[in-house]
């Protein structure tokens, strides 16, 4: 990697984002208290899980290019190599990220995927949404359950040939020069009591299963480069139950397919989970599957890194 | 009694295969306590898909507790024509509330026969009308196959063997998945 920078925007730790991965993700100040204990929680659940070896789990450490046997140590390294960032969705993007003026030079610079783009390339805006739909009634509005908008935004500013770096609710400046730093976005329905496999306990480790499953999947769009930056989801054929959507995967290693061996796993390592909910934990696992389609392959997991950004100089006075 | 009891699994079958065509979304009505249901009159006298050799044995056929669990998982099971209504923003990257609310379903039925042992032969009818039933979403066809072939033909009930050979690759390939 042939990094190049100017300095002189003394906002912008790149020198910090460009260096090894964070050794854990680190939840933002503003994520409400409930929300960030409950990460906590799962985090701490996953560090605790008792793995047996088993071919299911050799499966998953083939699948995420985990060296050796799996171990909740390796399962948290490659999410942490993944999400450096957890903001709440009640931090408006339209606030918190700004481009950074300068000229920035992305490897791969014409090379984009082909599906799921971000809308308009013009400015850093809010990207897509995932929600969920929680309410029982017909007419309902969805609510945000997670989104990696770190890989978003990092397309935006390729598009914009512009370095685009996101705010935290303390002050520090996180730029966006590789969507491998993922910038991780939850809001309620992560937690909801109707998304959850045990509506009782927001803690419960079925809930915590189903909500480190939702985080590898979004981690997996941290990752890819030129065609297929950020894993992004392809629109469902005709005649897919999802048709239509952009809710589907041509990678047989992507999003869906990451979500679904780990909940494969962690349910089957699941000692306090009942058979009702390890079955409804299948289920959610089977909906992945579904949705990764015919012919899909194997996706190199290669991913971007800015290849320079210099500030400019008339504005900031500043040297390298 | 025993006739009694041949008809109405009988009929369960075909009811869920019209409730599903009539869009039927309802919520289930799974309660803290319990499970509540009624079967409905008009599946009255309908002859099975899913048997069409007739006149099987009554053993085959759900008892009534059995029954209404069916029922209730029925109406639990998300269709594909009511993930349809749900719009873009419910359905990407998670799946949606109904998938949850099939599964808790599928579960509670799961646990009942695990107590219940004896009345697993009786089930595989359903397992086997809905891994066949289009219009159920494809995660749930692959969980009601996986609830029949993790135990195996010699546990089926007479025409469940048949069904599952006609239940589409792509459903096969995600139940041999989980």
């Amino acid at each position: 990697m042939n990094s190049r920078f100017s300095w002189g925007l003394g906002l912008l730790a790149l020198g910090a984002a460009l260096s090894s991965p964070a050794l854990s993700m680190e939840v933002d100040p503003a994520v409400p208290r409930d929300q960030a204990l409950s990460i906590q929680n799962d985090q701490d659940y996953l560090s605790g899980l008792r793995l047996s070896g088993s071919e299911v789990e050799s499966e998953t450490a083939r699948l995420l290019g985990v060296p050796g046997a799996l171990s909740p140590e390796r399962l948290r390294e490659w999410l942490n190599n993944r999400v450096d960032l957890v903001i709440s969705e009640n931090q408006p993007l339209e606030e918190a990220v700004f481009m950074a003026p300068g000229k920035a030079v992305y490897p791969e610079s014409d090379v984009f995927p082909a599906s799921g783009a971000p809308r308009s390339a013009s400015a850093p805006a809010s990207p897509s949404i995932p929600t969920a739909e929680p309410a029982s009634s017909e007419v309902s509005t969805p609510i945000r359950v997670m989104s990696n908008v770190g890989a978003a935004l990092y397309l935006i500013g390729k598009k914009n040939k512009a370095l685009l770096a996101f705010q935290k609710s303390d002050g520090r400046v996180l730029p966006i020069v590789s969507p491998h730093h993922g910038l991780i976005q939850i809001g309620a329905g992560l937690f909801h009591e109707q998304l959850r496999v045990n509506a009782e306990a927001q803690d419960h480790p079925a809930n915590s299963v189903d909500r480190i499953a939702t985080f590898f999947h979004e981690a997996r769009h941290s990752d890819g480069h030129g065609s297929t930056l950020g894993f992004l989801h392809a629109i469902c054929p005709e005649g897919h139950a999802y048709a239509g959507y952009p809710a589907c995967d041509e990678s047989k290693n992507g999003p869906y397919t990451v979500g679904a061996q780990i909940l494969k796993t962690l349910t089957a390592a699941c000692a306090d989970c009942s058979e009702k909910e390890k079955i409804a934990l299948q289920m959610l696992e089977a909906d992945s599957r579904s949705r990764v389609l015919a012919g899909a392959k194997d996706w190199s997991d290669d991913f971007e890194i800015l290849t320079s950004y210099e500030a400019e100089r008339s504005k900031e006075g500043a040297s390298e | 009694m025993k006739k009694i009891m041949v008809v109405i699994g009988v009929v369960g079958a075909v009811g869920f295969l019209v409730l599903k065509e009539a869009g039927a979304g309802r919520a289930p009505e799974i309660k803290s306590g319990g499970l509540r249901a009624s079967i409905p009159k008009e599946q009255a006298a309908k002859k099975s898909v899913l048997l069409p050799e007739a006149n099987e044995p009554a053993d085959d056929s759900p008892g009534p507790d059995l029954q209404a669990r069916i029922e209730i998982v029925r109406n639990a099971l998300p269709t594909v024509e009511s993930i349809k209504k749900l719009g873009e923003e419910a359905v990407a990257h998670r799946p949606p509330k109904q998938v949850i609310e099939g599964g808790l379903a599928l579960g509670e039925l799961s646990e009942y026969l695990t107590r219940h042992p004896s009345e697993y032969k009786s089930a595989t009818l359903f397992y086997a009308e809905c891994a066949l039933d289009s219009g159920l979403l494809p995660a749930a066809r692959a969980i009601c196959l996986k609830a029949l072939t993790k135990r195996g033909p010699s546990e089926w009930a007479n025409g469940v063997a048949g069904a599952v050979e006609r239940v589409p690759r792509s459903i096969a390939e995600i139940s041999a998945q989980l």
